[in-house]
């Protein structure tokens, strides 16, 4: 049983002219647990739209997308929250660090919505995650205080601090530079794979999606596996996608 | 993180922690990223002490970090919760001064003033001998600890510029208990006052002026009696009072009996004061009537009364200026709530990012309704305790006790109730004034709040 599908999903939204606009289309997608997953997709193509459904934010306008042999649909509102808070982890492409707060507690704040050991030994699991990704002597840093791949490795460690079965990037290194990206994309694809999590990237850079074992490609709405090597043959990205 | 199944043998938890791959790469029991990881059954509801901590965690946090703001939002909160705290202790002060002024002048609760029995036909009075012999045995008979006798008349003073009369009164030791009597100098009366040759009288603050207030430590005298004298050793001087008029002093019963002689008593000036417990008064105001027939015989009447202040009714004198300042304190703790209201709206509207990410992060809408109203929550309590605190500091303060009520005996703690009716209004104004913004934090739309 695959940990999360999407059986023909869809999803639009109600212009003011009250016609609807489509921006998913008949999206099908298996993730097994421990994959590598990259979709890569032009602006405004709903990879932040499809990433939403993939988080359990979002509902689709139809289709089903189960998760972990549960329907989305027959999980309601707080079941999904604390499912989403227990096993998906988020990295965005601007970290979305919490300001005012040192590194240790972003990567501590998943853990004041856990229970039980992991909410009572939050502290010390987030002090274990920083030193994971390089960052115990940066614990006490505020996030203003770090440099961007600083910042995105507080966001791995947050992302990763409850263990989670699934990790959505969103355009990951899309802040970075091309040498601190790709520290920080080698550093999340070997923390995602030494815990056994799926990773799915979203990015428009080929040369991230490249890391992923399976890689899509998302176009108007639409979902279609692609080749590889066809992708990184094109020597502009802009131009192969 | 690696997860790696328990040895046995291993303390509990230790399947829980984090092992570096590098060392168990021949370990068998390391889960390797194909493995299918264990996955719960049900659904689990988050614990209900790990939510409450939590959430209480987020807002102290929040507070925190945001300290300046909050602390300038709260200082009308503080300041009312003060306010409120100093009134109500403050009050209590003021009305324990007001109860001890009472009791000096009634007696303590619950006081029986018993008076010579009369017959019905009211052409006979009680021999005031076989009264107090009857007082005697009554309060031997129910070990009344605190009694009295009360002899009531004026005597002749010899003063230096000539004599004047003065108001008399002969009671036992126990009427300073009784009556919180109150000294400016030297001592009340005592047991060993009753072998003195010479009695021991304490006279009021008046009557010492017009001594030219001698040094008590030099033991003065004054002569007292028109054709029997005799003179006797002022021990102590009462504090003066507002109302106070003419000479007055006391002494103890026997020596005044001997010196004013029986005449007094015998036109009804004498009577006895009991103080006994409240839940038994009536009880024993009962046993009182009775036992006056069976010593007296049929067709006495008994004549006890309860006569302190408590027995007087009416309404508490200090309730309207309570009302005035608690109102006072209601509207500045409505006009710090509706200021907290307004910063409270404006900063959920700058925090729309981080309420996302913490909804991203696994945060219920309850969640993030309860952690916001928390914040309020939180931050006000903080304000009341600093309020009550600073209440405490100015109502316990010595000299605002003697502004408040001078010569208070019995300096009452500072009211427990105070404290918590001003901590639960501030809860209860960070609740509401958490509310708006818990109800904006909770529509704030996931999606919508990471792209913000």
């Amino acid at each position: 049983m695959p940990l999360l599908s999407l059986e023909a999903v869809t999803r639009s939204v109600e212009l003011p002219d009250f016609s609807h606009l489509e921006i998913l289309k008949g999206i099908d997608l298996e993730v097994d647990v421990g994959d590598h997953i990259s979709i890569v997709g032009r602006s405004g193509s709903g990879k932040s739209t499809l990433l939403n459904l993939l988080g359990l934010i979002d509902n689709p306008t139809t289709g089903r997308i189960v998760f972990d042999g549960a329907p989305l649909e027959k999980l309601s509102g707080g079941k999904r929250d604390r499912k989403r808070g227990r096993d998906v982890g988020f990295i965005f492409q601007q970290f979305n660090l919490l300001s005012g707060r040192t590194a240790l507690e972003n990567v501590m704040t998943p853990l004041l919505y856990a229970s039980g050991r992991q909410f009572w030994r939050r502290r010390a699991l987030a002090e274990e995650m920083l030193d994971r990704v390089g960052l115990s002597s940066r614990m006490a840093s505020m996030p203003d205080k770090l440099s961007g791949g600083e910042q995105q490795r507080v966001a791995i460690a947050r992302a990763l601090v409850r263990s989670p079965r699934l990790i959505l990037a969103d355009e990951p290194t899309g802040a970075l530079d091309v040498e601190t990206g790709g520290t920080v994309m080698a550093l999340l694809d070997d923390v995602a794979e030494q815990s056994g999590a799926a990773l799915i990237t979203i990015t428009h850079d080929p040369n991230v999606a490249a890391l992923a074992r399976r890689h899509y490609r998302l176009d108007s709405g639409v979902l279609s596996a692609i080749d590889v090597r066809h992708m990184l043959a094109t020597t502009l990205p802009e131009a192969a996608l | 993180m690696i997860w790696r199944r328990k040895k046995s043998g291993e303390p509990p938890g230790a399947d829980l922690a984090s092992i570096d791959p590098a060392q168990h790469a021949d370990d068998d029991l390391v889960w390797r990223p194909s493995d299918e990881r264990a996955k719960p059954t049900r659904e689990p509801r988050g614990s209900l002490l790990s939510g409450v901590v939590g959430s209480v965690v987020e807002a102290w946090d929040e507070v925190r970090i945001n300290r300046t703001r909050v602390l300038l939002s709260l200082i009308g909160i503080g300041v009312a919760v003060c306010a409120l705290a100093t009134v109500v202790g403050a009050g209590t002060v003021f009305g324990q001064a007001q109860t001890e002024q009472f009791e000096r002048d009634s007696g303590r609760p619950a006081t029986l003033t018993v008076y010579p029995p009369f017959m019905e036909s009211g052409v006979e009075a009680a021999d005031t001998t076989l009264f107090m012999n009857h007082m005697d045995n009554v309060i031997d008979r129910y070990q009344i600890s605190h009694a009295t006798p009360r002899f009531r008349g004026s005597i002749t003073a010899h003063l230096v510029n000539g004599t004047q009369y003065s108001a008399v009164q002969g009671v036992s030791v126990a009427y300073g208990v009784m009556h919180r009597v109150e000294l400016g100098y030297g001592r009340w009366l005592t047991e060993a006052d009753e072998k003195r040759l010479a009695p021991a009288v304490v006279i009021n603050d008046g009557f010492y002026e017009e001594l030219g207030r001698p040094d008590l430590r030099t033991h003065p005298t004054i002569v007292l009696g028109s054709e029997a004298t005799t003179t006797a050793v002022i021990v102590g001087v009462l504090s003066p009072t507002p109302y106070e008029s003419g000479l007055d002093l006391s002494m103890l019963a026997a020596p005044m009996r001997e010196l004013v002689g029986a005449a007094a008593s015998d036109q009804g000036d004498l009577s006895y004061e009991l103080w006994v417990p409240e839940e038994q008064w009536e009880q024993l105001q009962q046993i009182i009537v009775r036992d006056v027939t069976g010593d007296f015989g049929e067709g006495w009447q008994a004549n006890v009364n309860r006569s302190d202040y408590l027995a007087w009714g009416g309404p508490n004198p200090l309730e309207p200026l309570q009302w005035v300042i608690g109102g006072i304190a209601g509207l500045i703790l409505l006009l710090g709530a509706l200021g907290l209201v307004n910063i409270s709206l404006v900063t959920v509207k700058y925090r729309v990012r981080e309420i996302g990410v913490r909804r991203a992060f696994g945060a219920t809408a309850g969640r993030v309704f309860f952690a916001v109203m928390m914040e309020s929550v939180v931050a006000t309590v903080a304000a009341g305790v600093m309020g009550v605190a600073l209440a405490i500091v100015i109502v316990q303060n010595p000299a605002v006790q003697e502004l408040i009520a001078p010569g208070v005996q019995d300096l009452p703690p500072f009211p427990i109730g105070a404290a918590l009716i001003a901590l639960g209004a501030s809860a209860a104004v960070g609740a509401l004034a958490g509310l708006m913004p818990a109800l904006v934090a909770v529509k704030v739309k996931v999606i919508d709040a990471i792209r913000y």
